[in-house]
């Protein structure tokens, strides 16, 4: 498996709700070549869940195997795998596209002499070439998402943890999202996907995990979860499974 | 240690691209040094030459006696053919003086004149000064003249003048006693040079370090770059270097500004004042001096930079930055005015207040007079405050409210237990 979550909790304090398990107990695990959904409401932990993943938080129990790279005893190892997208990640706004690049491309293990050509390429892909050497201040966000994109996978990692990357897009630059995503399975790439919204889910993953406060109440492909809930529609599904786990 | 280097520089070079194409730093760092100091110089000189050709249009209406005794009719003649005086009768010249129609009356009486003017009006001190001067003139003009009468030797006109000071400073003047006060005013120019740094190298600081950290966390830019595969003392390495380096630039910058402005000052003083066949020593620094000026502008920019790098870090918009770096911008505003007042030295006591000792140490240098002891001291508690804030800078880096964009309050580095985010 590329990617192995075990059990993972994370608590937070909140001014208003105390102390409280922002992720509960979620394990689920990835292979190359797939996409895994995670499906829930705002608030639900996959955010949380992905960051711990990505390393950027310390889970206070459970583990998560990248590659074989352990989240709490090998971070560096983990980070050098993964490429972590999130919608709320921004852009060094007076560097350009380019630079950007480079910068993240040098901080990775990425080859150097090789560096300068996966740059072009992903400028390529990306239909970047127009922009690439603008400052990321006068980018338009659908631009700057396709920097964001470019810049999470510069290092070209095995696994990658998307989260919600097509929040606040427009439907083309959705539409390229989507693409670039199925690309990525087609080259083995293992992808972890979070989103909201029903449709991206059904459209791109081969397996879908419904978390809701911090749990993941079921995961499976959406045959497996029609079955499971009777339900044909995903959004009929999620509501089943949660409002059941709810009432439990 | 190679590829730590290697990533060190890679983030060193972008922090340092990503900080000078922020304007605020362009402007504070690099333009105000530069400008500032020219710009100064050629106001006031302006401004000078303007009082002056404006003072040489002024003429005054005086009142002179007429008299038989030949200096007062001498005085009189003087007063009487030159551009700025203009004699005039009058009736009652205290009323006339009074009603501004005259700006001075002289009055002789046994042989002695008086100058009367009206202080509150802008022309009369100025006539006072004037006519005074004219007096002066002609009062140093017979004494000469009653010299050579009698042989005596010109000598005797000299002024003598004491000043408190050791032995030792006293005979190595005593062979250049006209470049005394030239002495004086150069050594208190050179001394002030760091009072000068000490409010201009933070002001070069404060937008390297909102650029470098609050930034981060404003933008958001901070998840992407903890995930990319460079460690944690990396990243703050290169972010806290960015910030020194623009702040000593910064610094340095100030220095060449001051010292190019300065040295055409006393070029043009020199000139003016007849001192230029002064030995050129006078307007020289020694080598040790000028080391202390270095080290202690080094000194006070790492103390500077760990200092706004950590409450950078704390803040989490460029509004809250601005507001929380002003606080250290004001406590060291009267550091420089306190350094400089005459009887305050480097102490035992004053050598353990930050910022006052670095200046302290650099006005006793300036003297000749710096006590090694006190001189660690003052470096030892400057490098122990900046690793300080430096080993805090990092445990707040890897709190989990710093990832997150949360507030973090001032204090809460000291009470972070472990690695929060598994780095």
């Amino acid at each position: 498996m590329a990617v192995e979550v075990k059990d993972l909790k994370k608590m937070f304090f909140d001014a208003k709700r105390g102390e409280f398990l922002a992720v509960d107990g979620i394990s689920f695990s990835c292979s190359q070549g797939e996409i895994v959904g995670l499906l829930g409401p705002n608030g639900a932990g996959k955010t949380t869940t992905l960051r711990m993943i990505a390393t950027i938080l310390r889970p206070d129990s459970g583990t998560a195997k990248i590659n074989g790279f352990d989240i709490t005893t090998d971070p560096q190892g983990v980070r050098k795998n993964l490429g972590f997208l999130s919608s709320e990640t921004g852009l060094y706004e007076r560097l350009t596209p380019r630079e950007i690049l480079n910068y993240f491309g040098q901080l990775s293990d990425y080859p150097l002499d090789k560096l300068g050509q996966r740059i072009e390429d992903l400028i390529k892909l990306f239909e970047m070439g127009e922009f690439a050497d603008t400052r990321c201040e006068r980018l338009s966000t659908g631009m700057k998402q396709k920097v964001s994109i470019a810049r999470a996978i510069v290092h070209d990692p095995p696994v990658m943890a998307l989260d919600e990357p097509t929040s606040g897009l427009d439907i083309i630059t959705s539409q390229n999202t989507y693409q670039f995503i199925r690309d990525s399975k087609a080259q083995g790439k293992c992808i972890i996907f979070s989103t909201h919204i029903m449709s991206e889910a059904e459209k791109l993953c081969d397996r879908i995990g419904i978390i809701h406060r911090g749990k993941l109440f079921a995961m499976g492909t959406l045959e497996e979860l029609r079955e499971l809930t009777g339900e044909h529609y995903l959004e009929d599904i999620f509501l089943a499974i949660v409002k059941e786990q709810v009432d439990v | 240690m190679m590829e730590f280097l290697r990533r060190l520089w890679v983030v060193f070079r972008k922090e340092m691209t990503h900080c000078y194409r922020d304007p605020h730093v362009v402007i504070y760092g690099v333009l105000f040094p530069l400008l500032f100091y020219p710009a100064a110089a050629i106001a006031m000189l302006e401004i000078g030459i303007f009082q002056e050709g404006k003072r040489e249009k002024e003429t005054y209406r005086i009142v002179f006696p007429e008299s038989k005794e030949p200096n007062i009719a001498a005085i009189r003649d003087v007063l009487a053919h030159s551009k700025r005086g203009r004699l005039v009768t009058s009736a009652d010249p205290i009323k006339d003086l009074k009603d501004g129609n005259i700006e001075a009356f002289v009055e002789e009486k046994n042989g002695k004149l008086t100058v009367k003017v009206a202080g509150s009006l802008p022309l009369s001190e100025s006539a006072n000064t004037y006519i005074n001067r004219v007096i002066e003139s002609r009062r140093l003009k017979n004494i000469r003249k009653e010299l050579a009468d009698k042989n005596a030797p010109v000598e005797i006109m000299r002024v003598f003048t004491f000043e408190l000071n050791d032995a030792k400073r006293t005979r190595a003047q005593a062979e250049n006693k006209g470049g005394d006060a030239a002495n004086v005013i150069f050594r208190y120019l050179l001394a002030s040079v760091i009072c000068v740094l000490v409010l201009c190298i933070p002001a070069g600081a404060v937008y390297p370090a909102i650029c470098a950290f609050t930034e981060e966390r404003e933008k958001k830019t901070l998840e992407s770059t903890l995930v990319a595969a460079v460690g944690t003392e990396c990243l703050m390495t290169g972010k806290f270097l960015s910030v020194f380096v623009v702040a000593l630039m910064s610094g340095l910058l100030n220095l060449i500004g001051m010292s190019l402005v300065i040295w055409l000052m006393l070029s043009q003083a020199k000139e003016l004042s007849g001192l230029s066949k002064l030995s050129s020593s006078t307007f020289q620094i020694s080598f040790e001096t000028g080391a202390c000026l270095f080290a202690a502008t080094v000194l006070f920019s790492l103390l500077v930079s760990a200092m706004f790098s950590l409450l950078g870090a704390t803040t989490k918009s460029f509004k809250e930055a601005q507001n929380m770096l002003t606080v250290p911008l004001l406590i060291f505003t009267p550091m420089p005015i306190a350094g400089m007042l005459p009887g305050v030295l480097l102490s035992k006591t004053l050598a353990f207040v930050p910022v006052l000792n670095l200046i302290l140490w650099v006005k006793a240098a300036v003297r000749g007079d710096a006590d090694a002891a006190l001189v660690g001291i003052a470096v030892g508690e400057t490098l122990f405050l900046t690793f300080t804030m430096l080993f805090l800078l990092s445990r707040l880096i890897r709190m989990e409210k710093f990832v997150l964009g949360d507030h973090i309050d001032i204090w809460a580095p000291l009470f972070v237990r472990g690695k929060a985010n598994g780095r």
